[in-house]
């Protein structure tokens, strides 16, 4: 800057004013600060010049970064974890409205047994039942019911004996307990039902029929051939599988397995696991919300949805109709039932004896009667010869997982130990015909003994065993006979011959409750 | 270019005569105002009659009583004064005028010379525009209302003309030029009474006590004094006037960022950053300045200190000149005790 350019005095109001609006040209506004920077009084009068400030800040020396953690940097992430966890609960907390998607349902079809046998239900699908709910009879039930279906979950599907039903040629005890009715399942579960042959000489149709209520029902032929062919008789069934086929009701479920012919053994026995998909519709529901649960029967359609809202359809799917839901709590699955006209009548059976506590070793095994074992049990049957098996429970009826179970032939003395599963389920195979000693303990209970169970040459024998709460050195000692199942046909056709039963629309609320309906619209509860 | 005399000559100046704006209506620089008497003609004569008819239109100088030609002649002092905003020694063209008329604020400008020139109706104008506001900018300024109101009565007398020093009527009002807003040229007078004011009722201390000040009994002398001085002394010589206008408003008259920056017309965050490295680079060339003295490294280190925040005191008690607190610092202190 040159020399005569600095300021002599002070500069005027008119330079500072000027400067301080930035008006002053580059020349004068840098003799201002030459100026201003040896001259305190006119600093002051610059900061005192200046237009009013709001809130005058903290002079600091400098402004600190910001740290490469701080602002959104990871907000984001942990915004999209928060979502996801919060997606994640409510996909927990919706998921066991659905239980029976992960249903299973195992049918054992027999091309022999008269049409009405194959309309046989017995077990209700278990989905999130108890296992003592589901191990309950059916009402009125105290013998061996041929052709059986069994829902058993996924998660027991390869298990030993089928999930929490015991199904086929069984020889139940004299004096078994029948089933409380208002804790027992529906005693005749219509869409899933299965088929099952009663004994193993007779000739099979392995066609499985899968049938869940909440389950994507893929319309295929051979599932609506394999229903008509094994129920061409009853509409019960036979028309509701057909509907549900027919209208896409995605609650029929069948596997592709091929229906074998008529002499064929029992090794096509297969098991379905239904597919998890969301039942498709003609037409979606008022709601415009997935089909939690459906049923169907003709044209006749009882639908869920997952906002647990109850519609019914007269024309197979084409309009639909909301339900005033009489009951309290949510419905949370829609199925078929039968009852029977009269009372069932048990097959025949051959009990050779029982002594001591047998009645509560039936019991087990009335509650544990479905189809899915049998069709287990009979189907390896000629793979590994007798077999005995049964389960464990404790006198309520609960399963007794890991009780340990030892089989002793009589003859020979050798002996044999397993354990239960899960579901107190236990299974000894490769066995010869003759007469066993069975011992059974869990920690917790007294030791049971059988003594002379016997084991078919050409059946199964199966022994429930239940224990009495207690310490382990005390025994009881039960003499105990196995039965063995009388397959005849004569069997079956007094079983079919009371098997006349009428369809009806179930609907379980989520508190447990049953109401039933003919027609879908008026509901009763059970 | 002896600053530190000049600053000392400067200051002494400033004390010990203050500056009477009012008395020096208008502060030209010397260059200035040889340029103009280089250049008696007025510039603003020569621009076309249809600019300053086109000017006075826009300045509604009609409106405060000023007829044409004397608006051009109002627009040709302040060409003259200003050099129409060119550098000294610069002769302006016509469309240079013509474009620094426009960048004025014309419609004050009339305003103001109008009401220099006692003009009623411009009083009338400037009551209703600004009397207000200048009786809040006074109490802003002073921090009370019976001073504030005080002091905007004395202003409003003082640009009335009621001052006649030598017979003659003379505002205040004249030496605006319009280049900043006449509010904002309002406010800086009132800020320059009030300076006055405060020495008028204030005693201050002479500043040939506080040139060396006693040094602090905890912070001894370094040995190596008279290097420092120098080397900081030619340090600062060699930083821009907007670099040392930083430091003296940061480091000795404690601005906030936000005042600083509001002056210079940058965001404060610039302020810091510039402050930061300010700071570094004065450190280093001080360092380079002392070795260059003949000073070891470790006596150059030694001499500033090892932490670099002494720089800072190093420059305060080398460039303040004064060890009474600044005007503005007590002022606020005086308006609004306990923010200091």
């Amino acid at each position: 800057m040159s020399e005569p350019l600095q300021f002599v005095h002070h500069p005027d109001a008119d330079q500072i004013s000027a400067f301080v609006e930035h008006a002053l040209p580059a020349h004068e506004r840098e003799q201002m600060l030459d100026h201003l920077a040896v001259c305190p009084e006119c600093r002051a009068v610059v900061a005192l010049s200046l237009p009013e400030v709001e809130e005058p800040r903290q002079s600091q020396p400098a402004v600190a970064r910001k740290t490469w953690w701080s602002g959104w940097t990871l907000a984001w992430p942990v915004a999209a974890a928060l979502t996801a966890s919060a997606l994640f609960v409510v996909y927990i907390r919706h998921a066991p409205i659905a239980p029976v998607a992960r249903e299973q349902q195992v049918a054992v079809a027999d091309s022999a047994v008269p049409p009405a046998l194959h309309e046989q239900p017995i077990a209700p699908a278990a989905g999130k039942e108890s296992p003592r709910r589901s191990q309950a009879p059916p009402a009125s039930s105290l013998g061996v019911v041929a052709g059986v279906a069994v829902a058993a979950p996924k998660s027991e599907r390869e298990a030993p004996l089928p999930a929490q039903s015991i199904g086929g040629p069984i020889l139940m005890g004299r004096n078994a307990v029948p089933a409380r009715p208002p804790a027992a399942p529906p005693p005749a579960p219509v869409a899933r039902d299965a088929i099952a042959s009663p004994g193993p000489d007779l000739n099979r149709v392995p066609a499985v029929i899968a049938m869940a209520p909440a389950n994507a029902a893929e319309a295929r032929p051979e599932p609506a051939a394999s229903i008509h062919a094994a129920a061409p008789g009853p509409p019960l069934d036979g028309q509701a599988a057909k509907a549900s086929v027919q209208t896409a009701a995605a609650s029929t479920a069948v596997t592709s397995a091929p229906i074998k012919s008529a002499n064929s053994d029992l090794s096509g026995i297969e098991i379905a696991q239904a597919p998890t998909k969301v039942p498709q519709l003609q037409r979606p529901l008022p709601s415009n919300l997935p089909v939690l649960s459906m049923a169907a029967q003709a044209q006749r359609i009882v639908a869920i949805d997952t906002g647990h809202a109850v519609f019914v359809s007269k024309d197979g799917g084409k309009h639909w109709k909301g339900i005033q839901a009489p009951w309290p709590g949510r419905a949370v699955k829609a199925s078929l039932v039968e009852f029977p006209a009269g009372s069932v009548k048990s097959l025949t059976l051959r009990k050779s004896a029982t002594a001591g506590q047998s009645r509560e070793n039936d019991r087990p095994l009335a509650q544990n009667t479905s189809g899915a074992l049998a069709a287990q049990t009979a189907s390896s049957l000629t793979a590994n010869g007798p077999r005995l098996s049964g389960a464990v429970t404790d006198m309520t009826g609960a399963a007794i997982p890991g009780a340990s179970v030892t089989v002793t032939e009589s003859a020979t003395g050798t002996s044999r130990t397993v354990r239960s599963d899960n579901a107190g389920r236990y299974v000894v195979d490769g066995l010869a015909a003759g007469t066993y000693g069975l011992e059974a303990q869990a920690p917790g209970f007294q030791k049971k003994e059988l003594e002379a169970v016997a084991v078919p040459s050409a059946g199964q024998g199966i022994q429930n065993l239940s224990l009495a709460v207690g310490t382990p050195t005390q025994t009881v000692t039960v003499q105990a006979e196995s039965v063995e199942m009388d397959s005849s046909a004569t069997a079956n056709a007094k079983f079919a011959a009371s098997s006349q039963r009428t369809p009806v629309f179930e609907i379980i609320t989520d508190n447990g409750e049953r109401w039933t309906s003919a027609d879908g619209v008026i509901w009763k509860h059970m | 270019m002896a600053r530190p005399e000049r600053e000392c000559s400067i200051l002494r100046d400033v004390d010990t005569a203050p500056s009477k704006p009012a008395d020096l209506p208008l502060a030209i620089p010397v260059g200035e105002q040889s340029t103009a008497q280089k250049h008696p003609q007025l510039p603003a004569q020569e621009l076309p009659p249809g600019i300053i008819q086109e000017l006075w239109r826009s300045a509604e100088a009609e409106a405060c009583g000023l007829g044409v030609e004397e608006f051009g002649s109002v627009l040709a002092a302040v060409g003259e004064k200003v050099n129409h905003g060119l550098p000294p020694g610069n002769h302006p063209s016509t469309a240079q005028k013509a474009a620094f008329f426009r960048s004025l604020h014309l419609a004050e400008l009339a305003l103001a010379h109008a009401c220099a020139q006692g003009r009623d109706a411009a009083w009338e104008t400037f009551l209703t525009r600004y009397r207000a506001s200048l009786v809040q900018t006074a109490v802003s300024i002073t921090g009370s209302a019976t001073l504030g109101q005080d002091l905007a009565d004395s202003l409003y007398a003082e640009l009335y003309g009621l001052r006649q020093p030598e017979g003659e009527r003379r505002s205040p009002l004249a030496s605006y030029s319009g280049r900043g807003s006449l509010l904002g040229w309002l406010r800086t007078t009132l800020v320059q009474r009030f300076r006055d004011h405060h020495r008028r009722t204030h005693r201050e201390a002479p500043l040939e006590n506080l040139d060396r000040p006693a040094p602090a009994p905890g912070n001894p002398i370094p040995a190596n004094l008279p290097e420092l001085t120098a080397a900081v002394a030619r340090t600062l010589r060699a930083i821009a006037a907007e670099d040392r206008f930083l430091l003296s408003a940061y480091y000795l008259d404690r601005q906030t960022l936000l005042q600083i920056a509001q002056t210079l017309g940058v965001h404060e965050a610039t302020i810091s950053r510039r402050l930061r490295r300010l700071a570094d680079s004065l450190h280093k060339q001080l360092l380079e300045n002392l070795i260059s003295a003949g000073l070891s490294p470790a006596a150059a280190e030694e001499a500033l200190g090892a932490d670099p925040r002494d720089v800072e005191i190093n420059l305060r008690k080398l460039l303040q000149t004064s060890q009474t607190s600044t005007f503005s610092n007590r002022t606020r202190s005086n308006s609004t005790p306990g923010k200091q």
